[in-house]
């Protein structure tokens, strides 16, 4: 069955991981053309997909229901917390935001010291380490017995993403990337909260069941936007002190 | 290497604030408190968010 509880954080995650891979391919291709630098991005995509085959059934293996979500609980919060707080910061305007023409030039002048050679391992290697990040997530929400839908949501993500680049021919600086990453940290810390506590105490841990996590994700985001506000007037009384 | 250890997990702050979290619910737990834990942790988890995000 198809669990869009799953799929959306999944599919916003995928989302933003893979803007910033096409933005390294994009900047290999001009050196080495579109067929070397998507060849570079194909391998890494197999190599991830293989990654995923692998790790889906054998997370599952040997292992308790409640250790399994202890475990899935910690890694999600590993992730998310630091998700969170990067969004947290970027809109506190303690860090710069992330700035998809800034990385654009940044691969590009990486690419134009080095080689052919150079440039198709910048795009392998860019691909790979971004994409690990949506493998992290395809594996921890699909791991829940929701499989289909984490890995439907991350592939349609790639899909989407690769179309609207390959039209557009450009880094895509519209995504608003700040926004997605505030929703998907929030997301990612409530299922992490939310696993972590019933793995390590049962059911009987949260008071309103499944709609907790509800709950959470409501608290984590309007939390996170109270912090930000918070964060951003004590430096600006720093700034005038 | 250094570059897959960061994706995994990030750097030494972030896993402290995990740790610390993951300590604080276990041992809410373990003590027979698991009630209350679902009202103790989220705010914790937030406040290490906060931390984070000031560095």
């Amino acid at each position: 069955m198809f669990d869009w509880t799953i799929a959306f954080p999944t599919f916003l995650a995928a989302a933003v991981e893979w803007v910033e891979a096409f933005t390294i391919v994009l900047a290999a291709s001009l050196s080495i053309g579109w067929r070397a630098a998507s060849g570079a991005a194909a391998a890494a995509l197999a190599l991830l997909a293989l990654m995923t085959a692998a790790t889906g059934g054998a997370v599952r293996l040997g292992l308790a229901l409640g250790r399994l979500q202890t475990a899935i609980g910690v890694f999600l919060l590993l992730f998310g917390v630091r998700w969170l707080a990067k969004a947290v910061a970027r809109r506190a305007g303690l860090q710069a935001r992330h700035d998809e023409a800034a990385e654009f030039a940044d691969a590009r002048s990486r690419i134009a010291a080095g080689d052919r050679r150079a440039a198709w391992l910048i795009a392998f290697k860019g691909v790979l380490l971004e994409g690990l990040e949506v493998w992290l997530i395809v594996v921890a929400l699909g791991a829940s017995g929701a499989w289909t839908s984490s890995v439907g949501a991350a592939v349609a993500a790639l899909v989407l993403v690769a179309i609207v680049g390959s039209w557009v021919q450009a880094p895509l600086r519209r995504v608003p990337e700040n926004a997605l990453k505030f929703a998907v940290g929030a997301m990612i810390v409530s299922f992490g909260t939310f696993w972590t506590l019933e793995g390590l105490g049962g059911a009987g841990v949260w008071p309103l069941g499944d709609w907790s996590l509800a709950g959470l994700v409501l608290f984590y985001l309007t939390g996170g936007m109270l912090l930000a506000a918070v964060l951003r007037r004590l430096a600006t009384q720093e700034a005038l002190s | 290497v250094k570059a897959l250890f960061h994706t995994l997990f990030g750097d030494a702050r972030n896993v402290a604030v995990v740790t610390a979290l993951v300590a604080i619910a276990a041992a809410l737990t373990l003590s027979g408190r698991a009630a209350e834990a679902g009202y103790v942790v989220p705010p914790l988890t937030l406040a290490g968010i906060g931390w984070l995000a000031a560095r």
